[in-house]
């Protein structure tokens, strides 16, 4: 059997650049690709913008050369001039792959694992040619999906829900070329029939009344633009109630920087402390750096085996900023790294040391941004409560909440307006129940107003709908009524969605309030009434109804009358 | 379910056609595209619908009128992948997805990381050639800027050198660029752009908007051997024809 050093599966974001870190320590890699091309999401998904940048001189570098000769390549180029031409990328990661000794082969799938008790040894793939093996000392899993460490037996992280998907097509914008990545629902990948009737649904739902010369078509992308799948159960695990109370700790390896860049069609469907920070506290557009520590690359109870990409262990909340191009490719050439340290002192991947990494591919710094999450927070009360009467309070309400004041922002709900609205939410937080008569107004008159991000966007969902969901947390049985009403008459998506969560959760909490909280419930799921159509984050009309119904469903079942 | 009277392996044309026509039949396929097999090459051309034996296939030439996908006989490349993901959903065509085809005895499928045994009475192959293939392009998709006209020597070219085919509209193109058959795609990559690079003048118009993500293969053309290869039919809809034909058979 042949024996490689190294064998990467997946030549995609990560995984190009954990061959080629690998292939420059001086080791022996295979690069294993499904497709005809290297570079996955940023090259056959058409998907040419960075978050941030790149992270690693390995991929600035050959970002540059592309850049710099594009112009007169005679390709199309992207239609952000600042990006790189997907289909150039393609050839001059192969070029840098093969110049330094990285075997690649395409149509090649990884089908099987070679493993010696808890150790994975090597790979077996399946190419047109027929079914390989060959032995490893180090596999790195860059599948994004997690296929290898599926493969190999590895746990994964509880499967919650994931973000929608999108069929990414590339067209003509201008004069120039741009992808199309807007939402196409959900998908759960790990069930083929699930997987491939949506993909054909979603390529179905392209077809336009008629094709057109205007923003013509070029290409159905090869790739599914699946932002989110499996996730590792590692040695460590990125989790987002760290990232927001300042827990991180560890050692990191790499870090990313974004802000939790959710699609899911409504934040109302999320964790509620997710809902309460993005909506709630208005932070959803606000980038912070997360940190990765080694750990999380790392499975447990397994050996020979590194995971490189979007399946490091991370949380399904934290794992909405953990998948950006710049980092995915650090992660790449952190798992390279690593296994080639491996290899070379015989040791297994959880005794390299995370120094020994950092030292290769060193931390990327934000500092003229932001050093450290806590220089975000505020700290004094005073400068909390005058930051909450703006119409973009920041973080002051996520620092309130963070440093328990409650007692100074009282007087703020005597105030109008902002002041009094913000006061109250940051309040309600803390499960202050002095916020409520201001939610309960607020709720009563459907509230339509809206704050805006720390970037000065509007947030999507008005105080009032947020006030209703913000009764729920304070378990305010006195508004059932008037979340019933407005769970049944409103016309706005997001008063009715907010109404219906808190509705679950007094029904689930209050004896007194089951039997008339299932009956709603019920005669909604078993119903034909359609919840009003909304537009979700990519801009499409979305309809959440058959979503409701089956999370209602399920809040049923488990109601004992 | 997993027992079937055949199991067809490839989403072509041909393989849908074959499926559409019949009961019993999964159609597998590694990728995740529909008729790639003349989507990804770009394929432009179209027969006339006279030239169609089968309903189901006439249909789908009507739909991709309908839909402004066809005009004097030239077809938008573009439109193949949806118009056939929706005549699949439309006909309720058992198709999975992202799925190899590991083991043929006994049958052997995988999905991303689930395997699993089924039965099948026959395999239909619709992806590999069975005779040799004697001719391979790498294509490329073009655009062309205003009043971008194809040099009358790349439209009537020889086979051997890199020509250039019509599309639908008038700013779209396809550059078929020959490879050698034993040629792969980081060496195919690495010649076409050593072309374009270099290439005259007269193509500084067009532009690429991008490379094919599949070569497209020309058999020996002794239709007998290769019936079942989808790509050995000159457009997607004779292709889709004789599946159909063969399951009526
Ligand atoms: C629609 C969409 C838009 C996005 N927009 C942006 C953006 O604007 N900016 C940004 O920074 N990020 C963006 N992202 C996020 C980012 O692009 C991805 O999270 C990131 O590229 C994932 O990197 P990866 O290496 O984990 O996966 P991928 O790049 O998907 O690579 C995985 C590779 O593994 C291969 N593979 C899979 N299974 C196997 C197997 N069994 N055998 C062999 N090979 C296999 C695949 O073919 C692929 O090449 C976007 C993502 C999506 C889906």
């Amino acid at each position: 059997m042949i024996r490689y050093d190294i064998i990467v599966a997946g030549a995609g974001t990560a995984g190009v650049f954990a061959a080629l870190s690998a292939a420059k320590q001086g080791m022996n890699v295979l690069l294993l690709e499904k497709t005809t091309a290297c570079g996955g999401i940023g090259t056959n998904g058409a998907i040419a913008p960075y978050y941030d940048r790149s992270f690693i001189d390995l991929s600035a570098d050959i970002d540059k050369d592309v850049f710099d000769r594009q112009d007169g390549s005679g390709f199309l180029l992207p239609l952000k001039r600042n990006c790189v031409s997907t289909e150039l990328l393609k050839r001059a990661y192969e070029q840098e792959l093969l110049k330094n000794g990285v075997e690649i082969i395409y149509r090649a799938v990884v089908s099987g694992v070679l493993s010696d008790g808890n150790h994975v040894i090597g790979l077996r793939w399946h190419d047109p040619q027929g079914n390989h093996e060959a032995g490893a000392g180090v596999v790195i899993d860059a599948t994004a999906d997690g296929t290898v460490l599926a493969l190999a037996g590895a746990e994964f992280l509880e499967d919650g829900i994931r973000q929608p998907y999108a069929r990414i097509y590339s067209y003509l914008a201008g004069d120039s070329l741009w992808n199309f990545g807007g939402d196409a629902g959900y998908v759960n990948q790990d069930d083929p029939e699930n997987l491939s009737l949506e993909l054909l649904k979603s390529a179905a739902a392209q077809v336009p009344e008629q094709f057109s010369e205007v923003e013509k078509r070029f290409l159905t992308a090869p790739v599914p633009g699946l932002r989110e799948g499996r996730h590792l159960r590692g040695r460590e695990t990125v989790r987002f109630s760290d990232i927001v109370h300042n827990k991180q700790t560890g050692n990191p390896v790499a870090r990313e920087y974004a802000n939790f860049d959710t699609h899911t069609i409504d934040l109302v469907f999320e964790d509620e402390e997710f809902y309460l920070f993005c909506v709630a506290a208005l932070q959803w557009e606000t980038h912070f750096n997360i940190t990765i520590p080694f750990g999380a690359l790392l499975p447990v109870g397994m050996e020979g085996i590194i995971a490189a990409g979007r399946m490091i262990s991370a949380d399904h909340e934290a794992s909405q900023g953990v998948r950006m191009k710049g980092c995915m490719k650090h992660l790449g050439a952190i798992a390279g790294a690593a296994a080639a340290i491996s290899v070379k002192k015989k040791i297994s991947l959880s005794k390299v040391s995370s120094q020994e990494i950092t030292a290769l591919y060193p931390l990327p710094e934000r500092a003229e941004l932001l050093k450290q999450n806590t220089d975000l927070w505020l700290s004094d009360p005073v400068e909390i409560k005058e930051k909450l009467k703006k119409s973009n309070p920041g973080t002051a309400i996520w620092s309130a909440y963070l440093n328990g004041v409650t007692e100074p922002l009282y007087e703020l709900l005597d105030e109008s307006g902002f002041a009094r609205v913000h006061g109250a939410f940051a309040l309600a937080l803390q499960h202050d129940k002095k916020a409520l008569k201001v939610l309960r107004e607020l709720v009563e008159r459907e509230d339509q107003t809206r704050s805006e991000t720390l970037r000065n966007e509007p947030v999507r969902e008005p105080h009032g709908a947020i006030a209703a969901y913000l009764l729920g947390r304070l378990n305010d049985k006195e508004s059932f009524p008037l979340l019933c009403s407005l769970f049944e008459n409103s016309r706005d998506f997001f008063f009715v969605s907010a109404a219906w969560h808190s509705l679950l959760r007094l029904t689930e909490n209050n004896s007194e309030l089951r039997r008339s909280g299932y009956e709603v419930l019920k005669s909604f799921a078993e119903g034909q009434r359609k919840i009003p159509p909304f537009r979700c984050y990519c801009g499409e009309i979305c309809d959440a109804t058959e979503k409701m119904k089956s999370i209602t469903l399920k809040h049923l079942k488990n109601i004992t009358l | 379910m997993n027992d079937y009277s055949v199991l067809v392996y490839g989403a072509t044309f041909w393989g849908i056609g074959f499926a559409a026509a019949s009961s019993g039949v999964l159609v597998i396929d590694p990728g995740i595209n529909p008729g790639h097999e003349f989507a990804d090459t770009f394929c432009t051309k179209i027969c006339r619908p006279e030239q169609l034996q089968t309903e189901f296939a006439r249909y789908f030439y009507s739909v991709l009128q309908k839909h402004n996908a066809i005009h004097d006989g030239k077809l938008h490349p573009a439109a193949l992948v949806p118009m056939l993901c929706s005549f699949i959903l439309e006909h309720k065509i058992n198709v999975l997805l992202d799925t190899i085809l590991i083991e043929k005895q006994p049958v052997c499928i995988m999905s991303g990381a689930s395997k699993r045994n089924i039965s099948a009475d026959q395999i239909i192959d619709t992806l590999t050639p069975s005779g040799t293939v004697w001719k391979k392009y790498f294509n490329a998709l073009l655009h062309g800027e205003e009043n971008a006209v194809i040099p009358t020597e790349y439209l009537n070219g020889s086979a051997d050198s890199p020509t250039i085919a019509p599309g639908r509209f008038s700013s779209e193109a396809v550059l078929h660029f020959p490879v050698s058959p034993g040629t792969g795609y980081a060496e195919a990559r690495q010649e076409l752009e050593a072309f374009w690079r270099l290439r005259p003048e007269m193509l500084s118009k067009w532009k690429i908007a991008a490379l094919a993500p599949e070569f497209y293969e020309i058999t020996d053309s002794s239709q007998q051997k290769n019936r079942f290869f989808s790509q050995g039919y000159s457009d997607p809809l004779l292709a889709l024809d004789s599946g159909i034909m063969e399951a009526l058979k």
